[in-house]
């Protein structure tokens, strides 16, 4: 019998459908993988499984079976019994879903007491040994630490911990990995799978990354605007999927195996934007205390040329959000030179500055807040519009809309306020702000990691777009390396601050001179990666004697 | 797969603010009582059965009656239509004291968070030093300093909060120069002035109109309590604080001349409460209203 089974699973908002009739089963030991877009109502899915729906959604129809049983006819009480102690949960914000104002410690052994009544010294035991299995070490002394205590990793390692101490029958992961760099992705999806097949726990992961269900799933089910458009093996469905939308989602998903850029740009001297021995420390400067300056950044030499993309890659802490600013001259406190087609942008302030940044525009990565809430459209380009090009009038607005039809979106939309776009539209508007000063060179601070693949896909062809039609330099800053293969002329690989590796994109990606570049190829979770396990072919059940 | 993206989104209809703060029973109240208040301050002459000023408009202390709806004081004087005219001081003194305290407030507060740097800290500082005695205490020093009128007691009611609200508009301005839009701008070519007037003020205005509200309940609070202590009103301005005050002495005698302004006062400060609970949440985008 199937460990869970959603039985025509219907959820509404008012009367307004999000998921509809979705039939879904999960046997014991097997790994279930949920993928669509946002909006699609995979996480949606996954609450109403644990009657945890947001005050404004109700389940609308349908049933979930727990070993058969009806849970969706539970009591408040029954199902708090069930969460937890039968499915556990982990969310994707490892550093807001542990309670900050108690100990590790506390956090653990609580639902173990109440859970599994067992005394206080064998529920603090359990979590040792979860603990140590969840790889994390001096486990006497991190019990007694608090969460702020742990890295992102670490914290969602303990979650795990503590999810699995209970030993559930069904784990629901939702994006468990979204907010992890890479390098801890990887460790953090090798331990879920070596818990769960240890313990035989089945699990749903939900996620929207198509990487990470290769390497995880044994079945996978695709959703779309809450339906359900395929399930199947892995192998089966990332291989030769049948549904027209599954091959439109997988051919957008940027692939190691991508072929690189190969328009060479224009060869320029001077280049368009170049860093000399640029650095940037943060002191701990207080009026009262000063404690060593933290080092960002270091001894960055850098160029672009007209026309070409290089991109920035680095983990969270590198540096590389910095470098752009610095870029941008948003930030102006750096050691070293900046220089924009040759002259020297260091050091200038006021209208020499607004002039010299008119050169060089930025795009940013949150399209929800890259934007004024309170500007329409039209006020938002008519700012650098007016102030860098001195447009005004009718000239201003008929330019605003080339600006606007430039970046695909319809004339109609001028006069709309970001709310009432969805996140890629806003994107092309950052984009079309950043065109409208006619800059040299546009810095993208992960412009697309915020977007749905498919979104993605078309806001990267349109950056590449404008690139050919305008010769405009990207210095583009993102952690995905897929997405550089596709985008990039060259890349630079920034770790602690300083460049490990830099070079064309095909000498990079395929022979890493660092050690860091290499772990950051090996840790990138490949779509072509199934198997790689040993168990796309396997059923659960063999698994488990397998690991037996 | 791009025609799919930029098929239009439907425009959420939006409902105008009055629409969404009468729909929320405390908006409804507040706004109810306010409009009471308008009414008795815009139309006191005409509602007043007497003068609120002239004196044995009946015998002294008069019980509530047919007569005198709420009574009269020691002087013979129409207790309801002291309250009335009173009103309109009392939303004068309201306005005046918020107006000048969120003006303050604003420029010190957007003024810091967009300057940062030494700006921000001789701005800031100053304001800690100012919070560290009690807003009543300024005031009184305020008005020792000058004298005691309604003038002035508006005045050092309105000064006495600015720290309250360069800090309220401090924080809101900050949270906002730390998104990126903020920077954005800032790359578009917008200097100070522009950043600060129209991306800072127009973001932040929202959080300022609410404390603004619940501020006009303090400031009002605040004005009676310095007609109470004979610092604000001064006879025979019919002002709440200091009718309260004068009532005192006849306090067994006549409990209606503390009972009612103590009333009214009440109901004011009510009103503007849950009236600015009610603007926080329908100004609030997440709440659904829009």
């Amino acid at each position: 019998m199937a460990v869970l089974a959603m039985e025509g699973l219907s959820v509404a908002f008012g009367d307004d459908p999000v998921v509809q009739d979705l039939d879904l089963e999960i046997e014991r030991g097997e790994t279930l993988a949920l993928v669509g877009e946002s909006g699609s109502g995979k996480s949606l899915s996954a609450l109403a499984v644990m009657n945890l729906l947001p005050r404004r959604a109700r389940r609308s129809g349908g049933r979930v079976l727990l070993g058969g049983q009806n849970i969706s006819a539970l009591d408040d009480a029954s199902m708090r019994r069930v969460r937890g102690a039968r499915i556990g949960m982990i969310f994707q914000e490892p550093m807001t879903s542990l309670t900050p104002v108690l100990t590790i410690e506390r956090q653990m052994t609580e639902a173990l007491i109440a859970h599994r009544g067992v005394s206080r010294r064998a529920a603090r035991d359990r979590a040792g040994d979860m603990l140590a299995k969840a790889g994390i070490g001096d486990v006497g002394r991190r019990l007694r630490q608090y969460p702020h205590e742990f890295s992102g990793g670490m914290r969602q390692r303990v979650m795990i911990a503590m999810t699995l101490a209970l030993e559930p029958e069904l784990l629901i992961a939702d994006e468990p990995t979204t907010a992890l760099d890479v390098t801890v992705q990887a460790q953090i999806l090798d331990l879920m799978r070596d818990l769960t097949r240890q313990s035989g726990t089945s699990l749903l992961l939900i996620t929207h990354d198509m990487g990470v269900v290769g390497e995880m799933a044994d079945r996978v089910a695709v959703m779309r605007r809450g339906r359900l458009v395929e399930t199947g093996p892995v192998a089966r469905v990332l291989g030769a999927p049948a549904a027209p939308y599954t091959r439109q989602l997988l051919a957008a998903v940027p692939r190691m195996d991508d072929p690189v850029r190969t328009d060479v740009p224009p060869p320029a001297s001077p280049p368009a934007l170049s860093f000399a021995a640029v650095g940037r420390s943060f002191g701990a400067r207080g009026l009262l205390r000063r404690g060593p300056p933290h080092r960002v950044l270091e001894d960055i030499t850098l160029s672009v040329a007209a026309g070409e993309t290089v991109a920035l890659v680095g983990e969270s802490g590198s540096g590389k959000s910095t470098l752009g600013r610095i870029g941008a001259s948003l930030d102006l406190d750096h050691a070293g030179t900046v220089r924009v087609e040759g002259t020297d942008i260091t050091g200038l302030r006021g209208g020499a500055l607004r002039r010299a940044r008119s050169r060089v525009q930025i795009v940013f990565q949150d399209p929800f807040a890259s934007l004024d809430p309170r500007f329409t459209a039209v006020q938002t380009l008519a700012e650098p519009l007016a102030l860098h090009r001195g447009l005004s009038g009718k000239a201003l607005r008929a330019e605003a809309l080339r600006l606007l039809d430039r970046v695909q979106l319809p004339a109609a939309m001028i006069d709309r306020l970001p709310h009432e776009f969805s996140g890629g539209q806003r994107q092309r508007i950052a984009i079309s702000r950043a065109l409208a000063a006619e800059p040299r060179v546009i810095i993208a601070d992960e412009p697309t990691s915020a977007l749905d693949v498919s979104v993605q896909a078309a806001v990267l062809d349109l950056l590449r777009d404008i690139q050919r039609d305008t010769g405009v330099a990207y210095l583009f800053i993102t952690h995905d390396l897929a997405v550089v293969r596709s985008v990039a002329h060259r890349v630079a690989v920034l770790k602690g601050g300083r460049i490990v590796e830099s070079g064309p994109v095909e000498t990079v990606m395929d022979t890493p001179q660092s050690d860091y570049t290499r772990a950051l190829l090996a840790a990138a979770p490949k779509l072509g990666a199934v198997g790689r396990n040993d168990r796309g072919d396997l059923t659960p059940s063999q698994m488990e004697t397998d690991d037996a | 797969m791009s025609a799919v993206e930029v098929a239009p989104v439907p425009r959420p209809a939006s409902r105008p603010l009055w629409l969404r703060l009468v729909r929320n029973p405390g908006g409804a109240i507040g706004l109810a009582i306010f409009a009471v208040l308008i009414v008795a301050a815009v139309f006191a002459p005409w509602i007043a059965p007497y003068s609120p000023i002239k004196l044995a408009t009946g015998r002294p202390l008069t019980p509530p009656g047919a007569a005198h709806l709420l009574g009269t004081d020691e002087l013979g004087r129409d207790v309801f239509s002291r309250l009335l005219f009173g009103a309109r001081l009392t939303l004068q003194i309201g306005a005046i004291a918020v107006g000048i305290s969120l003006v303050a407030g604003l420029a010190l507060g957007l003024a810091a968070a967009h300057f940062r740097g030494w700006t921000e800290r001789i701005l800031m500082r100053s304001t800690d030093v100012l919070f560290s005695f009690t807003e009543t205490l300024i005031a009184l020093a305020f008005v020792a300093v000058l004298g005691p009128s309604l003038t002035n007691a508006m005045l050092a009611v309105g000064v006495a909060a600015i720290p309250f609200y360069a800090r309220t508009a401090y924080a809101s301005a900050l949270s906002e120069t730390a998104k990126p839009y903020y920077e954005g701008a800032e790359a578009a070519g917008a200097g100070p002035l522009r950043l600060i007037f129209r991306h800072l003020l127009p973001n932040v205005m929202p959080t300022m109109i609410v404390v603004a509200t619940l501020g006009l309940s303090n400031a009002i609070l605040a004005a009676a309590a310095l007609g109470f202590l004979g610092l604000g009103a001064q006879p025979p301005q019919p002002e709440w604080g200091y009718m309260l005050s004068a009532g005192r002495d006849f306090m067994n005698r006549a409990p209606w001349l503390m009972l009612y302004p103590g009333l009214a006062i009440a109901a004011t400060v009510f009103a503007f409460n849950i009236l600015g609970d009610a603007l926080r949440e329908a100004l609030d985008p997440r709440s659904g209203g829009r």
